[in-house]
Formats: C-alpha cells, structure tokens, sequence
C-alpha cells in the first residue's frame, strides 16, 4: 500500500513538476495535433524543468538516505546531516570560495562542499571513536555548527557586497539552480549510494543490536563507519553544492517512514526512505514555485522548516505516547 | 546443533588490556577444553570483559595470540571469525526494533531452524515480537539463541546476567547449560560466584586477577573461592 502510494504520488509530481510552472507549455497542441517543440519550449522543459525536477528527486531521496544511515550508526533518532555538522562543513568550504573569493565557478564550489564536509565527517568520527557516547556526540555536532557557524559570518562581515548576496541566496537553498550536468551527477551519486547502503543492509540490521554484537556477527565495524562517512559525506557534500543547505529532510524523512511503516529492516527503510524523501522534496518545491508573483518565490528552507519542523515534533509527541 | 569437530580455545602468551595502560593479563596460557561449559570469575575491574573479547577477537591482544583450530583468532576477517565464535554482551540491546524472528535471520537464513531453535531455547511466541518489547532477560535469551544459530564452535558471554533478575538468571543459565551439553563450548564471564555455587554442570573455572589466569578446582566451595580471592588481593 505504501510502495503503490508512493510510487503513484512520485509519478504525479514528476509530472506535475514536469507539466507546470511560470511559463505554460502547449501540452495540448503537442499531445492532440502533434505540433513539433520550439526551441525555447524545449529549452524550458530539458533544461529547466527537467533538470529541477531530478535535482529535487535526488537530492530528497540522498539527504534522507544519508539522516537514516547517520541514525542507524549512532543509535540516536535525532542524528541528520545538518545537526551533526555536516552540512556546516559544506557550508564553510562554499563560504571560502564565495565570501574569501579563494576560487570560482561551479566546479570550485562543488568541490569546496565536498571536501567541506568530508572533513567534518570525519572529524566527528574520530571525536565518534573517542567518546562512546551518542549525546556527547550530538553536543560535539551542535558546537561543530557555532563554531563553523561565527567562522562564516566572520567571513561575512569582511565579504564585499555582490558575494556576501551570493552567499545568502545559497544558504535559503534551491533545486532550481543546478545544470543539467549537476543533475546527472546528483543522481548517479545517490543511486550509487543508495546500491551501497542496500549492500549494507544486513549490517546496518545487525548494528541495531550494538556495536560488539554486530562485530561479533561478522560486521567489519572499520569498513563499515568508513563506508557510512563516505556516503554522508559526498552525498552532503554534493547536494549542498548544487542546493544550498537544505533543512530537515534528512532528519525527518527516516521518521516519517517509520510513522508509515511497521517494518524495520533496512531492506524496506533504504528503499522506502529514499522513495519518500524524493515525495517530500518535489511537494516542498511546490511551495517554493507556488508562490507566484513573488519574483523568487519562497526559499526552498523556509517551505522544509515550515513542514518539517511541526513534522518532527508530531512524531515525538505520537511517539512519547506509544511508549508510556 | 551437533558440533562434532569442536576445538579447544587456546590462550598462546596472551596479553590483553588496553595501549598506554598496564595490561590486564600479562603473557598468559591457558587452554579451555574443547567443550563443555566455563566459567571465567573475577572481581569488577579484574579485565574479565576485556579478557572475553579478546578472546573473541573483538579487541586486538597487546601481544600473543588466541588460536582456535589452529589459527590465530585476529587474524581472520570479520566474516570468517564469526563463523568460528559467537559473542554475547552483557547489554541487551534495548533500542532495536527489529522482531525476534528478524534478528535470528541475520544469524542464519534457514527458517525452519530459527524456529525450532526459539522453541527449544526461548518461547516461540516470541517470534513476532520486537526486541524492544521484551524484557532484558528475555532479550538476553534472544542474544543467545542468535548466538547458537551462528552455528560456531564457541560461545562467549560477557557477564550476561548483569542486568537480569533471579528468575531471568535461572533461565539463562538452564540454556547455557543445555547448549554446552549438546557440545558447543560455551564460556561465560562473572564477577558472581553465587550463580556458579553448587553448578554441577560446570566443566571449569578460571580466575582473573594480578594480571594472571588461574584455574580454580570446579568442586571448591564458595570460602575456598574467597580465600583465593583474598590471595588474589
């Protein structure tokens, strides 16, 4: 039931993404009389909507991938991408090519992202490794983003007029800037991720168990934080490129799942969690584009924050409730 | 269940314990028969959890080696070690939401054994459960049958009963005793020497203390257990 409503939600939104936005396409004439495609309509459907369209849908399916993989390996329901300092990271390597003016182009920015926050990534598992425990942890994360956080906005006050306007446009984020190569690449990324994490899958069960049993089981814990720093950290790293900072999918996609569903074994969570997630992120442009009349519509982490946020609380309430 | 090519687990001037710190044992050998059931007692903080996972391969040893069918045990993948020892913690896992059922799966794929083995050694009611919402005790049973289904020659527990009452405790211990009867070595850590007192079962005893392991006699009573253990201080 759940796969069939996802599945026919994703379609409709595809197609609704695909179909609707500021400038109407002749649909109409093209299906019933089979008029060929101007150049500029099919400019607007292959390079702008369509492109858009797929940048939501990866970047929905890998930030929420990323939040239940962070979740599984902490043990801990509040572990995402953004709250563990990830997504700073990124930010902090994008402010140095933006704000300090270090390099240019997509290609920079890209790259600045990505080892942004592979480093951070890393510098929690090593902080991981020495503190067992998941609340120091999630404290580490916090102040990894105060810290990064006052660094930027350093780097803010000392940016000149035209970059500092870059710099917050990509903070709000937004599907609707990438090209049509940052879409192909978002999309190979998750997909791969996602292939790599269901390889995972028994581990990651096996992980709900505890670290030593899952040891014990055959699990090679090595391999096994390594793979999951990778996948966070390039699928962060590249999202946040190509979007901005995006909020609270990747933390509130793995518990709407889990509000969906009865099952636990992440041969369903990665799958449905990565269906969903591509589901929330296309609704959520809908709120951005629907804002018409606006010239720049609703920032893409205004819309997040407006659903996620009551999203994440609902759950803890329901949840609380279940457990007395 | 039948193990007939069981193998002793061999301790080969073992030390264990921790880089930077003085080690817990200290050039230790020491053979646990082939099968049977064993018991390793000490006191809090004498290294018999870091004794337990160094032996099974969980923890690298400071120096020596811990062979099993002659091969030493941490030089084996992950994948083959856990075909050779099964490990129990002494904290069952709380947060898991995975069902009984699902949690045996990933020990082993066949099906019909799970659910016989859950019979035997737990309740089969439980198979649909999830194992947040069994109590410790019964979870800890859950551990140990996954234990058994990794179908190893050994079976380390870690202070299993640490978080058990009584009832829980007995129950355990009845499975412990069963598994080792039918010849899988099963080899358990704890500081309680009330829960061994009176064992008739228990093939040995093996003391953690002063960085050495000493075997204890299995018929000594419970004030020949303190006085070695005065010794020990």
């Amino acid at each position: 039931m759940i796969w069939l409503g996802s599945f026919v939600l994703l379609t409709l939104l595809v197609f609704s993404h695909l179909a609707w936005g500021t400038v109407p396409l002749p649909w109409r004439s093209w299906f019933l009389d089979g008029a060929p495609m101007e150049s500029m309509h099919k400019l607007i459907l292959w390079d702008v909507r369509m492109p858009r369209t797929a940048i939501a849908m990866a970047a929905g399916a890998g930030l929420s991938l990323c939040g239940l993989l962070l979740q599984t390996w902490f043990g801990n329901p509040l572990a995402g991408p953004s709250v563990l300092g990830v997504s700073s990271g990124a930010g902090m390597g994008v402010a140095l090519v933006v704000l300090a003016g270090m390099a240019g182009g997509w290609m920079a920015t890209t790259a600045a992202a990505v080892l942004g926050s592979g480093a951070a990534l890393v510098l929690i598992l090593f902080v991981a490794n020495r503190f067992r425990g998941a609340a120091s942890l999630l404290i580490f994360g916090l102040m990894l983003n105060y810290v990064l956080g006052a660094l930027i906005t350093v780097l803010q006050a000392e940016a000149d007029q035209a970059a500092l306007q870059q710099f917050v446009f990509w903070g709000m984020g937004t599907f609707g800037q990438g090209t049509v190569e940052a879409a192909w690449s978002l999309g190979i990324l998750t997909c791969g991720a996602l292939l790599g994490a269901w390889m995972m899958r028994r581990d990651l069960d096996a992980w709900t168990l505890g670290a030593l049993t899952a040891r014990s089981m055959g699990v090679n814990d090595r391999r096994f934080r390594w793979a999951i720093v990778w996948m966070s950290g390039l699928l962060t790293g590249g999202i946040t490129a190509v979007c901005g900072p995006v909020a609270f999918l990747g933390l509130a996609t793995p518990h709407l799942v889990r509000l969906l569903t009865r099952e636990r074994r992440h041969a369903v969570l990665i799958p449905l969690t990565a269906i969903v997630g591509a589901n929330l992120a296309l609704l959520a442009d809908w709120g951005v584009k629907g804002m018409l009349g606006m010239e720049h519509g609703w920032p893409l982490n205004a819309v997040l924050s407006l659903i996620g946020g009551p999203m994440v609380v609902w759950v803890l309430v329901t949840k609380t409730k279940s457990a007395v | 269940m039948s193990v007939s090519h069981n193998e002793p687990l061999i301790l080969d001037d073992l030390s264990a314990g921790y880089k930077g710190r003085p080690p817990v044992l200290a050039h230790v050998n020491h053979q646990f028969p082939s099968k049977g059931l064993h018991v390793i007692i000490g006191r809090n903080g004498a290294g018999k959890s870091t004794l337990i996972r160094t032996l099974a391969g969980l923890q690298a040893p400071l120096s020596g080696s811990v062979q099993l069918n002659a091969t030493s045990l941490h030089d084996l993948p992950a994948n083959e070690r856990a075909q050779r020892v099964a490990f129990v913690s002494s904290v069952p896992p709380r947060t898991s939401e995975l069902r009984v059922h699902e949690v045996l799966a990933l020990a082993s794929g066949d099906e019909e054994r799970n659910r016989s083995m859950l019979q035997a050694a737990g309740d089969p009611s439980w198979w649909k459960r999830r194992l947040q919402e069994l109590s410790d005790g019964e979870a800890q049973r859950v551990m140990f049958i996954r234990a058994l289904l990794q179908g190893t020659d050994w079976i380390l527990l870690d202070e299993p009963t640490a978080f058990l009452d009584v009832p829980a405790r007995l129950a355990l211990w009845r499975e412990l005793t069963a598994a080792a009867s039918k010849g899988v070595g099963v080899l358990v850590a704890t500081h309680d020497y009330g829960e061994i007192q009176g064992h008739a079962e228990i093939d040995s005893i093996a003391m953690v203390g002063n960085h050495r392991l000493r075997p204890l006699s299995v018929r000594a009573s419970a004030s020949d257990w303190t006085a070695a253990l005065m010794v020990e201080l």
